[in-house]
């Protein structure tokens, strides 16, 4: 893939250009479906998309945006036409007659029933009523629904300390008044509708009502001659069933009329009332003007005509198939950055906003942001016409903020996804399943343990114990449950008697636990177990007494082995001085052999050569038994150290110079040095026993001497081992590597071992094998560790001691 | 002649360093436990007494107390325990040198010489102040000369130097660059080695066991000094 359009591909402005691309083209389709969605509510779905529109086969007058102003005007014409203030107000007196009656009956026959309720002392229990009644500030009302013209009236009973005479003229009296705001209301309505239609200058109208009076904005009254003159129209007939009262002129059909009509032109028609005014006519016209709906109307009908309704779909299906492309395109390229070695996933900030949080708001702004407008174009679709052709641009505009605000919340969630963080794990109501799936298991196991120590049965406590532990909750329930319950001096005794059980309770617990304390604290200490058993519950008076006895026990092994660590110790020591005597004399006495051997006193060669052998065998002997001792002690730590701050660099050197001379005979050259090769300048400080570190450093020396082949070179290295927390050396190490003259089929490990030898096939060899054991425990016992390492016939021993602490 | 009295209760033992010692001209006299030595102390002029540690009846370490009550005869302990402690007690008790068993028989006969040159010469010994003296070792600065009980040590230049340096210092711990900085007259730049040889090669003239040193002694990881005996 080319690096350069892989950089620019994860560019923001890459993703911007997607994003931007992809708004524009949505709110184009937008803007392209709600011109056809106004395209057809003014034409109707069928003749506007076969194109009847734009070809001119539609006159205005027939389309729907016409009829529904029409309908309009006619719906708040029929209102005036069936106004009767007179008829109405008889109405609601007849209402009032019946509705009052009612009202006194319902009383009449609740005093029955209250008589009824007291037989046997009925005018008694009347008076009690009646005095109980008059006592009470008795009141009478009723009330009515303003939106309904029903009438609800409500007697309230219980305080009614009135006669049926008062009843009736309050009664009377309030419906009066109601029937007077109901009047008002209607007139008032009436007005409403008169002045709608005096706004509406454009509209003539000549209306007359069912009580006679005559509405109208007319000088005169209009002849039917007039309206024929001024080319009468009406609206169509199936629409005009709604209309109840509203008739055709002459019985024509608005089809044949309509089509007489010019584009533009003043729309008439009658309203017949057919009850009062036989060929008497009500007449309003609607007359074209700039002001009023039919222009609005109009216009629209002049704006949708001309638009190509088929261009428009497929720019609209284009721009939204578009659009998708590019989004789907942006959300794969959002979350990927190039950094220029290679393409990243990020998250940007928002993102670490939960997702559901995230969600929510961009719910709320976008239902917002789509709902506002949409409630203001809905109330501009049925209002006012002349804000139609402004529906595309806020129609497009909502879309694209919609459209952003959806693009800003689907990139979050890509991302998210994408950075493998998981939509569902970001989400507050994941987090919060998962809290509860993870106590969900917390609950399960704990209550598996409940279930299981419950069952346990205890082996030195007593079962009653647990019988206790209920019995203590019991109670506590009980006492607590009455006090909630009974009230008054009970309820204070409860509440002491609950405190004081609980704090004898308390006390018992405490006195137990401070025992449990004490034993704890003994058992954690090196002194002697000294728990005063005295006092302690019965129960850990036995744990007491087990945890001395498990002292003792203890106590009495550890005697008994550290006994048995000093016997095999001084046994040792004994062989060996037991062993020492005879070996002086043998020394001395070969020694004594060979001298005289030497001068010829003593017989063969053969004997000479004996004689050579038993003394260096005595000899050998001899560091045998000294080792051997050493090797004991040390294994065991019966050693004395001396620890103090050593220079290493001057202790290796003294080392080397004891040795130096041997190895030399050898051929073999030390070569004593730092890690880098140079000569050890600085001062090594160990903290370590001089002798024991020398004795490490000669036994490893010895060794090297020993066994080193002829003519190579041995190398010591003094460096600081691996560093701790603040980056200095805690250690020093000596590093001595040499050549093996025999192959070293061994391992490390098994060199370790005591009496163990570098080469198992030679027996003659001046070392006994315990050197290396020595060194290592001596090591050991000071802190630090010895480290054999064996490469072919490299020989690495690795000595590692403490530095000396500042 | 000098006398030597050996006391050991292992009878092969006691022939064969009567064997060494007679060889080298001693007389020597023999005992098998501490009574037996003290007894013989008495009616013998003895130059050197060489006193096993464990014996019967009476232990080599009694023996000796009871003898430094009456006689200040150099004393060799010999003894199968070879711990410091051991060592360090039977010096302190009086004793003036310590063989552990089994020893060198050679090295046995070079510290009886030793003692028995000091004891003898002692008292006859002029002290001047240009003679710096640490037991049988002493070095005379004005002829740059140093012996060994007497008897002369060939010293190089440089190895002279270095002891007069630790000899002057008598009881310090003198760290090999020291050393070097006081005899080469120059900073000391991981130089050591160079001392450290040196000095072991002082070591291999002036004592008699060279690993054991009596005289220049090794304070391991410090240095070296030359105590006051």
């Amino acid at each position: 893939m080319d690096t350069k359009s892989t950089r620019f591909k994860y560019t923001n402005i890459s993703k911007a250009i997607c994003l931007l691309l992809a708004t524009l083209l949505f709110s184009l389709g937008t803007w392209c479906a709600v011109e056809l969605g106004i395209g057809s509510l003014t034409y109707g779905g069928d003749k506007y998309f076969s194109g009847a529109a734009a070809a001119g086969k539609q006159s205005f007058t027939a389309t729907p945006v016409f009829e529904r102003v029409l309908r309009d005007d006619a719906i708040h014409l029929q209102e005036l036409a069936s106004y009767d203030e007179a008829g109405y107000a008889k109405a609601l007196a007849g209402q009032q007659k019946a509705t009052v009656e009612d009202v006194v009956d319902q009383y009449i026959a609740r005093q029955n029933e209250v008589k009824s309720d007291y037989p046997g002392q009925e005018d008694d229990a009347n008076d009690v009523l009646r005095d109980e009644i008059f006592a009470r500030n008795p009141t009478v009302s009723f009330s009515f629904h303003e939106n309904d013209y029903d009438l609800d009236i409500d007697l309230e009973y219980k305080n009614m300390a009135l006669s049926e005479k008062d009843i009736r003229r309050e009664l009377n009296h309030q419906y009066d008044r109601w029937e007077r705001e109901r009047l008002e209301a209607y007139r008032d309505s009436t007005e409403a509708e008169k002045a709608w239609l005096s706004e509406n200058t454009s509209v003539h109208y000549y209306v007359r009502s069912v009580d006679g009076s005559v509405y109208t904005n007319l000088p005169e009254k209009p002849t039917l001659r007039d309206v024929g003159s001024n080319k009468i129209a009406a609206v169509r007939e199936d629409e005009h069933a709604l209309l109840q009262g509203i008739d055709y002129l002459e019985g024509e059909s608005a089809d044949v009329l309509l089509p007489n009509v010019p584009e533009g032109a003043s729309v008439r028609f009658w309203i017949d009332d057919p009850a009062e005014t036989e060929g008497d006519l009500t007449l309003f016209s609607a007359l074209h003007d700039d002001t009023d709906d039919y222009f609005a109307a109009h216009e629209l009908y002049e704006v949708m005509k001309d638009r190509p309704a088929g261009w428009i779909l497929a720019i609209m299906i284009f721009s939204y198939l578009a659009a998708l492309a590019l989004f789907i395109r942006f959300l794969l390229l959002v979350g990927h950055v190039n950094t220029g070695d290679g393409v990243e996933t990020r998250i940007a900030a928002i993102d670490k906003v939960p997702g559901d949080v995230h969600f929510l708001v961009s719910a709320v702004l976008f239902s917002l942001c789509l709902g506002l407008p949409l409630a203001g174009m809905v109330e501009s679709f049925t209002d006012a016409l002349s804000v139609w052709p402004w529906l595309p641009l806020g129609g497009a505009l909502t879309t694209a903020v919609c459209f952003l605000l959806l693009a800003e919340w689907l990139a979050s969630v890509c991302r998210t996804v994408k950075s493998g963080h998981g939509f569902w794990k970001h989400t507050l109501l994941g987090r919060l399943f998962q809290w509860v799936g993870g106590n969900g298991k917390y609950i399960a196991k704990n209550w598996k343990d409940a279930w299981a120590n419950a069952r346990y049965v205890p082996k030195q406590l007593p079962k009653r114990v647990v019988f206790w532990v209920i019995g203590y909750m019991l109670v506590n329930l009980l006492l607590i449950n009455m006090m909630v319950n009974l009230v008054g001096p009970v309820d204070l005794l409860l509440l002491i008697l609950l405190i004081a059980f609980n704090l004898y309770v308390l006390s018992k617990a405490i006195r137990y636990l401070k025992g449990l304390d004490e034993i704890i604290t003994a058992s954690g200490t090196d002194a002697d177990l000294t728990v005063n058993e005295h006092g302690l519950p019965a129960s850990l008076r036995t744990l007491a007494g087990n945890l001395t006895v498990t002292r003792e026990t203890m106590d009495k092994a550890v005697a008994k082995a550290v006994q048995e660590e000093r016997t095999r110790t001084e046994l040792i020591t004994n062989v060996t001085h037991d062993l020492k005597t005879p070996l002086t004399s043998l020394i001395n006495y070969s020694d004594l052999l060979g001298r005289k051997a030497e001068t010829k006193e003593l017989g063969d060669e053969e004997s000479v050569q004996y004689i050579g052998v038993i003394h260096d065998q005595s000899e050998k002997l001899k560091h045998l038994i000294d080792d051997l001792l050493e090797a004991s002690k040390v294994s065991t730590g019966n050693v004395q150290l001396n620890c103090t701050t050593l220079n290493l660099t001057e202790l290796a050197a003294q080392a080397i110079a004891e040795f130096a001379p041997e190895m030399e005979k050898n051929g073999n050259e030390i070569i004593f040095t730092g890690p880098d090769g140079r000569p050890v300048t600085e001062e090594k400080l160990v903290f370590a026993d001089g002798q024991k570190t020398y004795r490490i450093l000669a036994n490893l020396l010895s060794n090297a001497q020993k066994y080193s082949a002829p003519n190579t070179r041995i190398y010591a290295t003094l460096s600081d081992g691996a560093p701790g927390k603040d980056g200095q050396a805690l250690t020093t190490t000596f590093e001595l590597k040499n050549t093996s003259a025999a192959p070293l089929n061994i391992t490390a490990e098994e060199l370790m071992e005591r009496f163990v030898r570098g080469d198992r096939s030679r027996g003659e060899t001046e070392g006994n094998g315990l050197g290396l054991s020595i060194a290592r425990d001596l090591a050991d016992l000071m802190g630090g560790s010895l480290a054999l390492d064996i490469d072919g016939d490299l020989f690495k021993a690795t000595v590692t001691l403490p530095k000396h602490e500042a | 002649m000098y006398t030597v009295l050996v006391c050991d209760d292992d009878r092969a033992i006691l022939e064969s360093i009567r064997i060494y010692l007679s060889a080298e001209g001693y007389d020597v006299l023999t005992a098998t436990d501490g009574r037996e030595a003290i007894d013989l102390l008495k009616d013998h002029d003895v130059h050197c007494l060489v006193l096993d540690i464990m014996m019967p009846h009476m232990d080599g370490l009694t023996a000796m107390l009871k003898i430094r009550e009456t006689s200040n005869v150099p004393v060799i302990l010999l003894s199968a325990k070879s711990e410091d402690t051991d060592k360090i007690t039977g010096l302190s008790f009086g004793a003036d040198d310590y063989v552990t068993k089994p020893f060198n028989p050679l090295e046995l006969v070079a510290r009886v010489k030793s003692q028995v040159r000091r004891y003898a010469k002692l008292g006859s010994m002029e002290i001047s102040e240009h003679v710096l003296v640490t037991g049988g070792l002493e070095l005379d600065t004005d002829k740059k000369r140093v012996t060994v009980d007497g008897e002369e040590v060939r010293l190089t230049a440089l190895e002279y130097q270095i002891l007069e340096y630790l000899m002057r210092n008598m009881g310090h711990v003198l760290s090999s660059a020291q050393i070097y900085e006081a005899v080469w007259n120059e900073p000391a730049l991981s130089t050591e080695k160079t001392v450290t040889v040196h000095i072991r090669n002082i070591r291999e003239k002036i004592e008699i066991d060279p690993k054991n040193p009596n005289y220049l002694k090794v304070v391991w990881g410090l240095g070296y000094k030359v105590d006051k005996i």
